[in-house]
């Protein structure tokens, strides 16, 4: 279960899959520490068994640890992990997290592209920084990247970079059409450069990183999507995805859908 | 952020190599081998930012080598720069630019 505690963020990417880029109704009415709590009962009493904690940007909700003290009592076999842009990762939040066994997951947005895939006037040193020393600290970071037509040139370097700072596992995916890339489809790569990324990462030396490719450019589960963009990216080999029976979403006002990338029912609105 | 100092040596090498212009992939050469079995699989759309995937553990269990293995970082990243030299405190600060947006 996906659990989107906030929909703030200090980071402003503009390929950024999150659905209230298109429905800003969705980033409303947020839900209150006691109403996560109820969320979380729920998650105890269903048997959810793997929690993921994410946002927008989740460190920014200042009873963050809160939620997560109360998700360990609740449920305290589940496996938890926050999903951060680490922008506020530091040394002795990522220790809390190793005490806590909760496991952490960040995004490399780009190298010299990290300030516009940000929107902000960061750099990926720092991020890189954060990835290296949650390592060194013995709970490394899982790191995923999203390669747009910004920084399809340096998506290789951006693999080894991760791979050379310690990341634990690298997730490499095409921008998905929603969220605020709906508005940015001049960002989303053809299906012939997603083909060219992946044969320049596999093409390097053996970077000893578990890593994998999502070959997904329009997730299954938007209905919404125009027949038009479903003929453009659909790939041929489109597999069913399992949203809504193996996993599920609460977004931060509390409804339900299926998936990150999809819509709650008909009703929502 | 500190960083050991070999650690800190491996971010310099990149950072130098990108303000050189160099291809980060040379870096990895002479990596030594810390995880076994450790390579390439399919991962849908949902599952970004879900990692450390738990498939990867179900794997370590069926210990299938042509699946993944195991989860790991670079235990001993390469120093492959004469950075490390330079490197004379045990840390070193990897300042990142301010400003929210």
């Amino acid at each position: 279960m996906t659990l989107e505690l906030t929909a703030k963020c200090n980071f402003h990417c503009p390929y950024c899959y999150c659905v209230w880029h298109e429905y800003p109704a969705l980033a409303k009415s947020e839900l209150g520490t006691d109403r996560w709590k109820v969320v979380l009962d729920k998650c105890a009493v269903d048997g959810v068994e793997d929690i993921l904690f994410t946002g927008g940007e989740a460190l920014l909700r200042d009873d963050l640890f809160e939620i997560l003290a109360y998700a360990r009592r609740a449920l305290p076999k589940a496996k938890f992990s926050l999903f951060t842009n680490a922008s506020r990762l530091d040394e002795t939040l990522i220790k809390k997290f190793k005490r806590r066994k909760i496991h952490l997951a960040t995004s490399l947005q780009g190298l010299l592209t990290y300030s516009a895939m940000t929107g902000t006037r960061r750099s990926y040193k720092r991020l890189l920084a954060v990835v290296a020393r949650a390592s060194e600290l013995k709970w490394p970071i899982a790191v995923s990247m999203t390669i747009t037509k910004a920084n399809f040139g340096e998506a290789a370097d951006m693999f080894v970079a991760a791979a050379l700072s310690g990341a634990s596992t690298i997730q490499v995916g095409p921008v998905i059409l929603g969220g605020r890339a709906a508005a940015n489809q001049e960002l989303m790569i053809s299906r012939d450069e997603w083909e060219e990324v992946k044969r320049r990462i596999r093409s390097l030396p053996d970077a000893h990183v578990p890593y994998s490719f999502c070959d997904e450019f329009i997730c299954s589960c938007r209905a919404d999507t125009p027949k038009p963009l479903l003929e453009k990216w659909e790939g041929k080999n489109r597999k069913p995805c399992p949203a809504g029976k193996s996993f599920g979403v609460v977004g931060p006002n509390g409804l339900y859908r299926t998936c990150l990338h999809s819509l709650p029912n008909e009703h929502w609105r | 952020m500190k960083l050991s100092k070999k650690g800190a040596a491996v971010q310099r090498a990149i950072h130098d190599a990108l303000a050189s212009g160099k291809a980060l992939g040379g870096l990895l050469v002479g990596v030594a081998a810390t995880v076994a079995g450790c390579g390439e699989r399919h991962s849908p759309a949902h599952t970004m930012g879900r990692f450390p995937d738990p498939r990867y553990q179900e794997n370590a269990k069926n210990e299938n080598t042509e699946e993944f293995v195991t989860e790991g970082g670079i235990k001993e990243p390469p120093v492959t720069t004469n950075a490390v030299n330079e490197a004379d405190d045990e840390a070193v600060v990897m300042g990142g630019v301010g400003g929210d947006s």
